[in-house]
């Protein structure tokens, strides 16, 4: 045991003074922060100036004769609802989503210029006194056919590239004098619907926007934190064992404790830097985040969960790649020999929206049962939803069936890889070495 | 060859390692007892360095047994083991004194203590001034010696050593060769392995010579030797000891410095005997030595002689290989 103790300790100590550990460390979160923030400044930017440009009249080519009502004022505002459901109630309107907010409260009212024929209309874009033209074509009632000629490419979050408050220009413009007022509206926004939520002890709590958000953003958010953190500190173990053998050291070492001992040493030590980055990145975090994390509504159950995933997932993995990746004679090998296990772990990002919407359906159930897919499953489901007890204690029960065998199977190729140079091993030898 | 007067502190029995059906050490036995300096030869392939490891339980013997100070290893015997492998390496990244204490508290020495023996020897080294480098910034030969200080801070009863000089310029190897005696003159065992002959025949009490995983020859150096002696003496000086009554050839050895010539003896005349008759007959002697085969010739020979050593049953001059290297020494030159 205090060999062990001794090579973690080792481990530890050598990998957290890394340079390439610590720009992870600290380098990361600070960088994801960054681009976080040049995207949001970006993205306000362009809402700043891509409003505006719809400022000018749309030139109106009305073939069917059936729109005579050129101007909607305040069409944006009227369609908008009251309270705004992507930000969080009770927590302080950042600025950015302020400035955001005003800019979309400042869409102009969607005017036209009317234009007897096609021809005439795109002399005025050719004069540039217009951008676009709206053209709508005779049959327009029969075959709802119109076109807009323009000179800029619709907006990507355009659902039909129908600019911004043409519906319901047309819904006013054909229902009108047809129409009383109220069902005007009423097609306008057909519905204000509150979804109630039945909970478990009986009652009925209402759906808030913000609620499809967090159950989508949850389970994303420890998708990624599992497995940056898997990976990342599995990447040291096989990196680490790689430059063992290309310095030639592992038979000094190997003289000294046994290559069990020199395995759990390193899981142990690795593992334990693993740990230290993912406090690091999460007290990073705090500060910038926390507003968010604090909306996010993140229990502290699920917190402990991730954190227990992530021993039990570091352990299985970690001991697989150290296992194979000894096999290799440097690094590229080593990689090229662990890789397999990397795919395998990230099938459930194949699954995401079906695990994220049927937490508790067939094919989440089925990821949770394979030890492989089992960390990362079992940390979408509880984030995405209510997940039976015995289902998280099963998960545990089949994660540490897999660890026993990864780490068995490992321990063999590990005593051959330690001393194998100059020839990777056929998967052939591989399966015998195991079976040994 | 006398009866061992001690227990060995070495001892391996028919071991046996085959890799993909061919044995790379095959039936192998030997002892080393207690202050000996044994040397394991034998050319590069030849199966020093598979032994090695089975000794040190880094690979296990498909068959035979390996005892260490008189029992089956464990992990107590390993830490009194100094091991410095052929395929040899460092941390590249660590600091020398970094490394050095983590070898050390991992053969079960104390943070306390591992600090003041890696101060003590890597100024016995001279190398306390670069303690504090990372092993990648010193040359080739620090690295060694940094290497062997790694094998040697424990004061290991038994020091395995795979090529200790490789890499070593000719001061380094002395020093190198100073820290070995010493623990040798403490009682420690030391088993030298190496392909370079004249090294181990100027350092090793008893030898084995491996080839191809086969032991060939085994025993006392200066026995194995003389034992293929032909009766010659090898003479520098004035005089034609071709007059000399007990002189039955005589032949210039080629090569720089003094001429000298090789007097095969007739046979029953001692080189004594021989000496005093070519004083008598008016010669002078500058040098004058008895003309014994090198460990290289005799090897060269005992190959031929097992059939290029491809056959289990190759042992060179009617020794058995096994039985040779079986006798521990005590008090023999």
């Amino acid at each position: 045991m205090k060999r062990i103790r001794r090579v973690a300790w080792h481990e530890f100590w050598v990998t957290v003074r890394r340079p390439g550990y610590l720009v992870i460390t600290f380098g990361m979160p600070l960088f994801a922060l960054a681009v976080a923030g040049v995207s949001m400044l970006a993205g306000l930017t362009a809402a700043k100036n891509a409003l505006p440009l719809r400022r000018g009249p749309l030139g109106l080519v009305d073939e069917s004769r059936l729109f005579a009502r050129l101007e909607l004022a305040e069409e944006a505002a009227s369609a908008r609802p009251a309270t705004d459901p992507l930000l969080p109630e009770g927590v302080p309107r950042l600025a950015l989503l302020e400035e955001m907010a005003a800019g979309a409260q400042r869409l102009p009212p969607l005017r036209f210029l009317p234009y007897p024929d096609l021809p005439a209309a795109m002399a005025a874009v050719e004069a540039g006194e217009i951008d676009d033209v709206l053209h709508v074509f005779p049959d327009y009632l029969d075959s709802g056919r119109m076109e807009l000629l323009t000179r800029r490419p619709s907006s990507v979050f355009s659902r039909d590239g129908a600019p911004a408050g043409l519906r319901t220009w047309v819904y006013e413009n054909l229902l009108a004098a047809e129409v009383d007022a109220k069902i005007l509206n009423r097609v306008k926004r057909p519905f204000d619907l509150s979804v109630q939520v039945f909970a478990p002890d009986g009652t009925f709590a209402r759906e808030q926007g913000q609620d499809r958000i967090r159950r989508l953003a949850v389970p994303y958010l420890f998708l990624i934190l599992l497995i940056m953190a898997i990976f990342g500190t599995s990447g040291y173990l096989l990196q680490g064992v790689a430059e063992e053998k290309e310095n030639r050291v592992l038979e000094v070492i190997l003289c000294s404790v046994t290559p069990d001992q020199l395995l759990i040493g390193k899981l142990l030590g690795l593992g334990a830097a693993g740990l230290l980055q993912l406090a690091v990145w999460s007290l990073i975090a705090i500060l910038p985040v926390g507003t968010l994390l604090a909306w996010l509504q993140i229990r502290p159950d699920t917190v402990l969960l991730c954190f227990l995933y992530f021993i039990f997932g570091y352990a299985l993995y970690g001991g697989l790649m150290l296992g194979f990746g000894s096999l290799g004679s440097n690094y590229r090998e080593s990689a090229q020999l662990a890789v397999v296990w990397s795919m395998a772990a990230v099938i459930p990002m194949f699954f995401i929206p079906v695990i994220v919407d049927q937490p508790n359906g067939l094919v989440a159930r089925a990821l949770s049962y394979f030890p492989l897919t089992t960390p990362i499953t079992m940390m979408m489901r509880y984030a995405a939803g209510d997940i039976p007890a015995w289902e998280v204690a099963l998960s545990f029960v089949i994660l540490s069936g897999g660890i026993w065998i990864a780490l068995k199977g490992s321990a063999k190729l590990f005593r051959v890889g330690l001393l194998l140079y100059g020839k990777k091993p056929s998967p052939a030898e591989i399966w015998r070495w195991l079976w040994a | 060859m006398s009866a061992p007067p001690v227990a060995p502190v070495l001892s391996l029995r028919g071991v046996t390692k085959v890799f993909d059906g061919k044995p790379a050490v095959a039936d192998v036995s030997l002892d080393a007892g207690p202050g000996e300096i044994f040397g394991l030869l034998g050319p590069n392939g030849a199966g020093k360095t598979t032994l090695l490891r089975m000794v040190m339980d880094i690979l296990r013997p498909d068959a035979g047994a390996i005892d260490l100070f008189g029992r089956p290893l464990d992990a107590a015997a390993k830490d009194r083991i100094g091991y410095l492998p052929e395929e040899r390496g460092l941390y590249q990244r660590v600091r020398v004194q970094e490394i050095l204490r983590y070898l050390a508290e991992l053969k079960g020495l104390s943070a306390a203590e591992a600090r003041t023996r890696v101060d003590r020897y890597l100024h016995r080294v001279e190398l306390h001034e670069v303690r504090h480098r990372k092993v990648r910034d010193l040359s080739k030969g620090m690295q060694q010696k940094v290497q062997l200080v790694a094998t040697l801070l424990t004061e290991p009863d038994l020091m395995i050593l795979d090529e200790p000089f490789s890499g070593l310029d000719p001061v380094n190897r002395l020093l190198a060769l100073e820290l070995m005696q010493e623990r040798v003159r403490a009682g420690s065992t030391l088993v030298l392995s190496t392909h370079i002959m004249e090294q181990a025949e100027a350092l090793c009490a008893r030898v084995l010579l491996l080839h191809h995983g086969h032991a060939i020859l085994a025993g006392n150096v200066r026995e194995l030797r003389e034992s293929r002696s032909e009766g010659a003496v090898i003479l520098a000086g004035t005089g034609d000891p071709a007059t000399v009554p007990g002189a039955a050839q005589v032949t210039p050895i080629e090569g720089p410095g003094e001429p000298r010539v090789k007097v095969r003896l007739q046979p029953g005349v001692a080189p004594d005997r021989f000496l005093a008759d070519f004083l008598a007959a008016g010669g002078r002697v500058t040098h004058f030595e008895r003309a014994l085969p090198s460990l290289n010739e005799i090897f060269i020979a005992a190959v031929r002689a097992s059939g290029n050593g491809d056959s289990a049953g190759g042992v060179a001059a009617g020794t058995s290989a096994s039985a040779a290297a079986r006798a521990v020494p005590g008090g023999e030159s």
